[in-house]
């Protein structure tokens, strides 16, 4: 034989080994040892020195030292960039080597997808029956496909219309500051309508000759859909059918075009801007900004002295004469994958228990997940908290939970984008719909 | 051991056969010398391996994938689907969809870009060309911006080109009496500054390909050319232009190639908008956001053919110069 062929098969086998050993080692990762603790893995989506970070620090620390000797969590965190990037690119790439940790968190509107895709493990009857029923119903929708209940959701959010009373009180709309909120008369019980709020709009913008809101039509994120999608629901309309396959007479509906006309005349009519200038409602220079939950703790710690007297009013009802307010937050999965299933699956349920929920949403200023909490924290009785919780409750609709939401709220955000620089609604509606209609088409298989 | 690694070894090993196959042939039938040929091997090794892993095999799986259903989150459910990709393709292209968006401004980019920075590269070659006090500052000023990042520049001229009255140039703008400016917002005037920004932190490169192809025209030819009487126009344009002409076809080739993966300053400056989506943007969009993979791959593959044939044609349309 040729020595050039011994060689060859030389260097193949020493590539062999080595492509053997890589395998090995892999294995010898192996979550169990052989008397101490089942250790699993779980990652985050965000850094660890943030609020939130810290707050599911403590949480994991708090289930290692309840379960000594039997169960470990290893957290890993995982910054979030714009665009879900970072985190999202992170399980992207754990999918494609089958590397997925045990448990792990997801925005909630992924569920769908990931559910479809066989990577949530189906949490249904792993949840103890009283953990499950204290979610609240808008949480427990987010993290159910066809169901099942995949995903457990950490927080709640939503969005209202934050006003400044100042600004109110200057315009004629209410007396004084104090009395603003019972001058208006708005509640959740009795919100305003489409026109009630573009009339006190309208009466802002001529006041003060600025756009009367920042509905934040300026952001590249998930926000145009989060905070926006409550104005086609409210008319009645969808953004596809409940199975997910259908968007032609949803996307494009007579009610959906109606709370994108809506949408449009707002900015038509000057009462909001298709680019608002930065923090424009925090300032002083707008007197109100559609916002979640998390723009409370700016408002009452590093906007004071711009804006002293604020409020929270409820969203606007359109024609159906309903209140629709988004709902959905990020989510807690167990893997398919994992080895212990019952025990990642525990984690999952106590990162998410009352105490959990709790602590996050101190953190992070948005509302709890499960009935348990709201009952318990003092700050859900009184204020704008009470008003974003009470609509959670009265009006809560998540975004549909569909396996190609990332094409829908993709599509959601270019109809806003065309519609707001001028464009025809209903012609941009029946375009994008063709559009989306050849995305979902790529899903079946 | 799983698929995976396998194919890896395949091709590995096939490559590495190519290779001893040719030395035995090129050193004469069986007069193969191994003491000689096993350091050039181990030599080769590590560069080849790199190659392997890093080149090759995403090139020759995401050929594969073009023809297939490849989604992101169900890595074990590949299946070939013939030519489905490019038809769906071609109805987002009919349908004015994302990829007609994409092509569209990508070819107006190409189109406008690459003239402008090549002469902007040309005039700054010129500029900085004659032996001048300070020149060597001006060199280094125009090359400058090539050494940045893209991001780091895009971020600044994010900022210089704010869409309200605190952005820099707007700040000015209003003060000369001239109304807010919406910049990278506005849709006609997004993908202009992009081109004009993408030439700016372009240029300096060709700039400095231009040069050594200048230092190399004799300067004997230009005393000539005094001698008879040429002006520095006719100069310019009878020995700088043909002195320069093969060098300009690889700037020309590389420019264009470089102006077709156009992806960072659009995500950073616009995000996905349908004025400024690039082909590169728009495959990422499919395969990380919508992580349509297999889509995304034939979409890359048509762009790799795509481009490839530009490229060729402009070396046949050009080909005297070589």
């Amino acid at each position: 034989m040729n020595k050039g062929w011994i060689g060859l098969v030389l260097v193949s086998m020493v590539l062999m080994l080595v492509a053997c050993s890589g395998e090995a080692s892999e294995n010898s990762e192996g979550s169990q040892e052989s008397d101490g603790p089942v250790k699993l893995s779980m990652w985050v989506h965000v850094s660890e020195d943030t609020l939130e970070g810290k707050a599911y620090k403590t949480r994991a620390k708090a289930f290692n030292d309840a379960n000594v000797g039997k169960i470990e969590i290893e957290v890993q965190y995982i910054a979030r960039g714009g665009g879900g990037t970072g985190y999202e690119d992170k399980v992207n790439a754990a999918l494609t080597t089958s590397s997925l940790p045990d448990v792990l968190t997801l925005d909630g509107p992924n569920t769908g997808a990931y559910a479809k895709s066989g990577i949530l493990l189906d949490l249904s009857d792993r949840l103890p029956e009283e953990s499950k029923n204290d979610f609240l119903n808008t949480a427990l929708q987010q993290g159910t496909y066809e169901g099942k209940l995949y995903s457990l959701a950490i927080q709640e959010s939503t969005v209202a219309v934050f006003y400044n009373k100042d600004m109110f009180v200057q315009a004629g709309l209410c007396k004084s500051v104090e009395s603003c909120d019972q001058d208006l008369g708005i509640t959740v019980e009795d919100p305003w309508t489409q026109d009630e709020f573009k009339q006190i709009a309208t009466t802002l913008k001529n006041k003060f000759n600025k756009p009367a809101i920042d509905l934040h039509l300026g952001s590249q994120d998930e926000w145009v859909t989060f905070g926006l999608a409550p104005f086609i629901w409210t008319n009645g309309g969808e953004l596809i059918s409940e199975d997910g396959i259908e968007v032609q007479g949803y996307f494009n509906s007579e009610n959906t075009a109606k709370g994108f006309a809506f949408i449009q005349s707002m900015i038509n009519e000057g009462l909001s801007a298709a680019v608002p200038e930065d923090n424009a409602f925090e300032v002083g220079i707008y007197p109100m900004s559609l916002s979640s939950a998390w723009t409370i703790p700016l408002m009452k710690y590093s906007y004071v002295d711009t804006v002293p007297h604020w409020g929270v009013l409820p969203y606007p009802v359109g024609e159906s004469g309903k209140l629709h307010v988004p709902t959905g937050s990020w989510a807690f999965g167990v893997s398919e994958s994992t080895k212990h299933p019952e025990e990642a699956a525990k984690i999952a349920e106590w990162m998410t228990n009352k105490e959990s929920t709790i602590m996050v949403t101190n953190a992070t200023g948005l509302l709890p997940a499960k009935a348990s909490a709201y009952a318990e924290v003092s700050k859900y009785k009184e204020g704008p908290d009470k008003l974003f919780m009470d609509q959670l409750i009265a009006g809560g609709h998540p975004r549909p939970n569909v396996f190609a939401y990332p094409e829908l709220t993709f599509s959601f955000q270019q109809a806003i984008d065309r519609i707001v620089n001028g464009k025809d609604v209903g012609e941009t509606l029946d375009q994008l719909t063709k559009q989306l209609e050849v995305k979902l088409e790529r899903h079946k298989r | 051991m799983n698929t995976f690694t396998l194919g890896l070894i395949a091709v590995f090993i096939l490559i590495l056969a190519v290779c001893v196959l040719w030395d035995i042939r090129k050193s004469g039938e069986f007069k193969f010398k191994w003491s000689h040929s096993l350091a050039g091997y181990l030599f080769m090794a590590p560069a080849l391996v790199l190659i392997v892993l890093f080149v090759i095999q995403p090139i020759v799986l995401s050929l594969w994938y073009g023809f297939t259903d490849y989604y992101l989150l169900e890595p074990n459910n590949i299946h070939y689907i013939g030519l489905n990709n490019f038809s769906s393709l071609t109805k987002d292209l009919s349908g004015q969809g994302d990829f007609y968006h994409a092509l569209k401004n990508t070819l107006y980019f190409m189109l406008f870009c690459v003239p402008l920075q090549i002469a902007v590269a040309l005039g700054l070659a010129l500029l900085v060309n004659k032996p001048r006090k300070g020149g060597g500052f001006f060199k280094v000023a125009f090359f400058s911006p090539v050494v940045m990042s893209l991001a780091v520049t895009s971020f600044l001229w994010l900022y210089m080109l704010r869409p309200d009255e605190k952005g820099l140039i707007n700040g000015l703008l209003v003060k000369m009496g001239i109304p807010v400016q919406g910049f990278f917002t506005d849709p006609d005037q997004a993908m202009n500054l992009i081109i004009l920004l993408s030439a700016w932190q372009g240029a300096g490169m060709q700039m400095i390909i231009f040069l050594a192809g200048l230092k190399n025209i004799s300067r004997d030819l230009y005393e000539a050319a005094q001698l008879d009487g040429a002006n520095r126009w006719k100069s310019f344009l009878n020995i700088t232009m043909p002195g320069l002409k093969p060098i300009t076809l690889f700037i020309l080739i590389t420019t264009f190639i470089a102006a077709s993966r156009l992806m960072i300053q659009p995500m950073i400056l616009t995000g996905y908008k349908e004025f400024t989506v690039t082909l590169s943007y728009l495959i990422y969009n499919e395969g990380y956001v919508f992580k349509m993979v297999g889509y995304a791959s034939a979409i890359a593959l048509l762009v790799t053919v795509l481009i490839g044939s530009m490229t060729l044609v402009q070396r046949y349309v050009l080909r005297e110069v070589d």
